[in-house]
């Protein structure tokens, strides 16, 4: 059965200095799911998320993407792999447009193409398909030469899902995408994510439980550093130990 | 004709400069010396305003320009342009090295870690007198024509002659730095410069980025001093000491950072002030001190930004039109 996930983890640990973030997370992450991490604050759920993505090295543990151990690697080494992220901090370029801000990250696969000093940027022209295609998908058609610090808040989460989607990754993680976000935008962005399960597999970090439980394919409950419980959205909310832990009425809706 | 202009007004802005140079000063040698420093503070800009590294190595680069030239030509019977071209090489070996030890740190320590390099080269010229001359400096170091097959193209023989050669350089650098900030890798900086945590999400490895505008930086840098050295005739210990890296630095923010005529306004600026305050007075930098405070405090944009801000006063249509256009 270990040949079905795309991405597997094993007794992932993060230390920093005496603080242990991390102690032993596994985790199997199968094809075109929706799997979500939840858990309470500081429960580890973006520092797994970072050894995961490479924003930093796991003190020890393996983490094998289709097949590759990439524990070692550096983020960028591992968006070459089919690997991106989002961030839960939003984190665009401000000055620059949307167009650009794509462009930039579309162009982020071929990284050594982005070193000739000698050729005129190709503002447009190269991604204009996959750009259009990732704009109409995110509703933000009308924004492309906006700059990005003109979007609302709600279009500015739209384009950092859409930051790690131009990179055309296999496995896409997502950290905390509606946070912050109006009624109107966070079921906006539910679609959205649930409409990319087609196309890749999906990891996420997200507060909203409502969210979590309609979309999920598998559910990862965190707790000070370790798994808790692992299932389907029905399993994880009929579990015991959830509601014990921490969330029960969140989960339950207070019945 | 009007679109191809506004295309290309940055290098015509360089144009009118390099003509009006001449007819502003008497001095050959002190027109000279403005596109010299021009060209260092060009390769400053393009760490500084590009790539948001504020590096005190400049000093480094610009010394071993002057002492490669100055080795080669007075040792050595090697073509005039074949030395400019080792030393432009050597000037960017050198600051690929510098850059590969400074970039491992950010902020501070990067810049102290330039500052450190820029005291070790300065002692290691100091302690070679050899080939540097030590305390004296390498003297001698003739002016040489510019000949191809046995034609003298360009005679170098008064100071006038001199300012055509190194304005003719100038403009050639000045067109192809303009090049490298439009091209994807200068647009990649400005990312790497704003936001950098975002660049290495998306696949860039920004070390190797920064390094190569380390070393682009390094050669212009390095050719500005090879310039300077055969202009006096003499590569002296004060080209690469650490009031070297300072003077560039200042001219830079001086001028402004992010576009490349705000350096040429701001050594044209430093370099003719202060031959005119330097008559004038013995104290003449603490003028600049005063000014760098001045520029830190209220102008940001340096000159350069000034007279931005003068031009949308005078007109504001136009300059709303231009603000389009501009580098973000």
């Amino acid at each position: 059965m270990t040949t079905d996930a795309i991405l597997v983890a094993t007794d992932v640990v993060k230390r920093y200095g005496k603080f242990q973030a991390l102690s032993g997370v596994s985790i199997r992450i199968k094809p075109n799911t929706i799997h979500s991490v939840i858990g309470p604050n500081g429960a580890g759920k973006t520092t797994l998320f970072h050894t995961l993505t490479g924003t930093v090295l796991p003190t020890s543990g393996s983490i094998v993407l289709k097949g590759q151990e990439v524990a070692r690697l550096t983020d960028y080494q591992r968006v070459q792999l089919g690997m991106a992220r989002s961030f839960q901090v939003t984190s665009l370029f401000p000055r620059l447009t949307v167009r650009e801000n794509l462009r930039l990250a579309a162009q982020g696969v071929q990284p050594g193409k982005a070193l000739a000093f000698w050729s005129k940027a190709l503002l447009t022209g190269v991604h204009d398909d996959l750009i259009e295609s990732i704009l109409k998908r995110l509703e933000l058609s009308a924004c492309i030469d906006k700059t990005s610090s003109q979007l609302s808040h709600g279009q500015q989460r739209r384009l950092e899902v859409g930051m790690a989607l131009a990179a055309q990754p296999q496995i896409i993680f997502l950290d905390e995408p509606t946070s912050g976000m109006g009624i109107d935008d966070i079921d906006a962005m539910k679609a959205i994510i649930h409409g990319l399960r087609q196309d890749l597999t999906v990891v996420l970090i997200e507060h909203n439980m409502g969210i979590v439980m309609d979309i999920s394919d598998t559910i990862t409950v965190m707790q000070l550093g370790t798994v808790l419980v692992e299932g389907t959205p029905q399993e994880v909310k009929g579990d015991a130990r959830v509601r014990q832990a921490y969330l029960g009425n969140m989960i339950t809706g207070g019945r | 004709m009007t679109a191809l202009l506004c295309k290309h007004k940055d290098l015509l802005l360089a144009v009118l400069a390099v003509l009006i140079l001449p007819w502003m000063l008497k001095s050959g040698s002190l027109a000279s010396e403005v596109l010299i420093f021009a060209l260092a503070a060009l390769g400053c800009n393009l760490l500084l305003g590009y790539a948001g590294l504020l590096s005190f190595g400049q000093g480094i680069f610009f010394g071993v320009g002057s002492y490669a030239l100055g080795i080669l030509l007075t040792r050595t019977g090697m073509p005039m342009p074949a030395v400019l071209l080792t030393a432009v090489v050597a000037g960017a070996v050198v600051a690929g090295m510098v850059g590969w030890l400074a970039i491992r740190q950010k902020g501070i320590y990067f810049v102290m870690l330039t500052l450190a390099l820029t005291q070790m080269f300065y002692f290691i010229a100091y302690s070679t007198p050899e080939w540097t001359g030590g305390d004296n400096g390498l003297l001698d170091i003739p002016t040489l024509p510019l000949t191809v097959f046995g034609h003298t193209l360009l005679p170098n023989k008064t100071a006038w002659d001199y300012y055509v050669f190194v304005a003719i350089l100038f403009l050639l650098v000045f067109w192809a730095l303009q090049r490298v900030v439009d091209s994807i890798f200068g647009r990649t900086l400005l990312a790497i410069r704003d936001n950098p945590a975002r660049c290495t999400a998306l696949g860039y490895d920004i070390v190797q980025f920064k390094l190569l505008a380390f070393m682009v930086s390094g050669a212009v840098t390095a050719l500005a001093g090879a310039l300077y050295a055969m202009m006096t005739g003499i590569a002296p210990l004060t080209s690469i000491n650490y009031h070297m890296s300072e003077v560039i630095l200042l001219i830079t923010v001086l001028g402004g950072t992010g576009n490349l005529v705000a350096s040429v306004l701001g050594a044209a600026f430093y370099v003719i002030v202060s031959d005119w305050l330097s008559y004038m007075w013995p104290r003449w930098l603490l003028v600049f001190g005063f000014l760098l405070m001045a520029v830190s405090l209220y102008l940001q944009g340096g000159l350069w930004g000034a007279c931005k801000l003068l031009f949308a006063r005078l007109r504001p249509t136009a300059a709303a039109a231009q603000r389009g256009e501009e580098h973000p």
